[in-house]
């Protein structure tokens, strides 16, 4: 399948998401006022508040895990094809909504039992920072790894010079 | 000590503010063409457009209104640092190679000159510097303000000053910037930039420190308090909830790529830093 089709359909998909979460859930994300703070927001019931929208959210989140590695392969294949990023992309991917789907798990048990607590944070606040937060680093290693092969080889930049200079000559600018 | 320290916080304001203007003036030394005045010259290095890159990002909307939106709504203002790395590798994969082999071929000063070379349209040169202007007008008066309420804060501590407007403040930042912006261009808009990002490290370093001494049982001891008060606000979707926190994300994975504030120090990058070989 093409890949600009493949980002069609996740941007569609976001879109409809977005548009269910807007038009067919109900309102149940509201947030209240702190009593005694009245510049502070509370959460309110987190079990309540999570029932109707936790498919939805998990989904939403899931396409745009896919929405960026779509986008990310996009920008490192070289003739049509991710060479030797596309399995470290996959593994990526695979992590990525591994971590995501771990938190929500969490997130589960938060619910139940809340003082549960790993490196100073509730379960799910950790996953979220030790663990989402640095995943996409790996991408970022990816990307200056495979810089010269995939994005910018120097031939690309002398290539792109030597057209430069040649229509600057046929324009007279040289 | 903690009588002088509204006076210490002032010298420390005025510091800052003298060394922004003397950056101005070096930058003008350094500044004699066109060239100079959008483009450095194209002579930023990788580190200098790394830390400008990431004090802009940050900037006054992420330093001074960060802890304000962590203390409203808890950890859903987190899913916007979140970004930080997705963001920015999309913006590195999808537009760096483009903008800089554009920039080999037609030599473009600023973005509204690449998009004209690239489409060939003077129209889209318009549309171009109309949406620049347009998002820098929101960004900038968010740096002032946040510059101004800083200024207001440290004053309104030192006893000598007192009450201070916030037009007043407004009006002194405005100087400030416009000066070191007008004299130096993008040199001076850079390197103050890398004065900032270093003042940032150092500054967020220390109230790191600073807060978790202040707290007994460090974090664990403020994630207890939170969780006895509201424990979503401690959760990881805080307490906007779930869709609001991943709807952000959304928004900045993408928006990370297009903040018309950052186009300086990424003009800056992609001419010089991400992609000269």
């Amino acid at each position: 399948m093409r890949l600009s089709l493949v980002l069609l359909g996740l941007v569609v998909a976001a879109a409809l998401l977005l548009l269910a979460a807007v038009f067919v859930v109900p309102a149940t994300e509201q947030v209240v006022v702190h009593p005694d703070h009245p510049t502070l927001l509370r959460g309110a019931d987190g079990a309540a508040r999570i029932a109707p929208v936790a498919l939805l959210g998990a989904a939403f989140g899931l396409v745009q895990i896919g929405f960026f590695g779509a986008c990310f392969a996009l920008g490192m294949r070289r003739r049509g094809s991710l060479g030797p990023v596309a399995r470290p992309l996959w593994i990526g991917l695979a992590l990525y909504a591994g971590v995501f789907l771990a938190l929500l798990a969490a997130y589960r048990v938060f619910l139940d039992d809340p003082a549960r607590l790993l490196l100073g944070f509730p379960l799910p606040t950790a996953v979220m920072l030790y663990a989402l937060w640095p995943v996409p680093l790996w991408f970022l290693w990816l990307y200056l790894r495979h810089f010269d092969e995939q994005v910018l080889a120097p031939e690309d930049v002398e290539r792109v010079r030597r057209i430069a200079r040649e229509v600057a000559a046929e324009e007279g600018r040289e | 000590m903690e009588a002088q320290r509204g006076t210490i916080a002032l010298v420390l304001v005025v510091a800052y503010g003298a060394a922004c203007l003397a950056v101005g003036l070096w930058a003008l030394r350094r500044t004699r063409t066109p060239r100079d005045f959008f483009m450095a010259g194209r002579s930023l290095g990788v580190v200098v457009s790394s830390v400008a890159i990431f004090s802009t990002t940050l900037s006054g909307f992420g330093f001074v209104g960060g802890p304000g939106l962590v203390y409203r709504m808890g950890l859903s203002s987190v899913w916007l640092v979140l970004t930080a790395v997705t963001g920015y590798v999309l913006t590195f994969v999808l537009l760096a190679k483009r903008l800089r082999l554009l920039a080999e071929a037609r030599d473009p000063v600023s973005l509204p000159d690449a998009v004209a070379a690239r489409y060939g349209s003077e129209t889209s040169r318009l549309w171009t510097a109309l949406a620049i202007l347009l998002g820098v007008l929101g960004y900038l008066a968010t740096q002032i303000l946040a510059m101004a309420t800083v200024l207001r804060d440290v004053l309104a501590d030192v006893p000598a000053i007192g009450e201070v407007g916030l037009v007043a403040c407004v009006v002194v930042s405005c100087a400030v910037l416009a000066f070191y912006c007008v004299t130096g261009g993008i040199v001076a808009s850079v390197y103050t930039d890398v004065f900032q990002g270093a003042i940032m490290v150092v500054a967020a370093v220390l109230v790191f420190l600073s807060a978790q001494a202040s707290v007994d049982g460090g974090f664990t001891g403020m994630s207890l308090t939170l969780l006895a008060d509201d424990p979503e606000s401690i959760g990881p979707w805080g307490s906007l909830g779930m869709l609001a926190c991943l709807s952000w994300y959304f928004r900045f994975l993408l928006g990370t790529s297009g903040p018309q504030g950052e186009r300086h120090a990424g003009e800056a990058a992609v001419h010089r830093g991400l992609g000269r070989q």
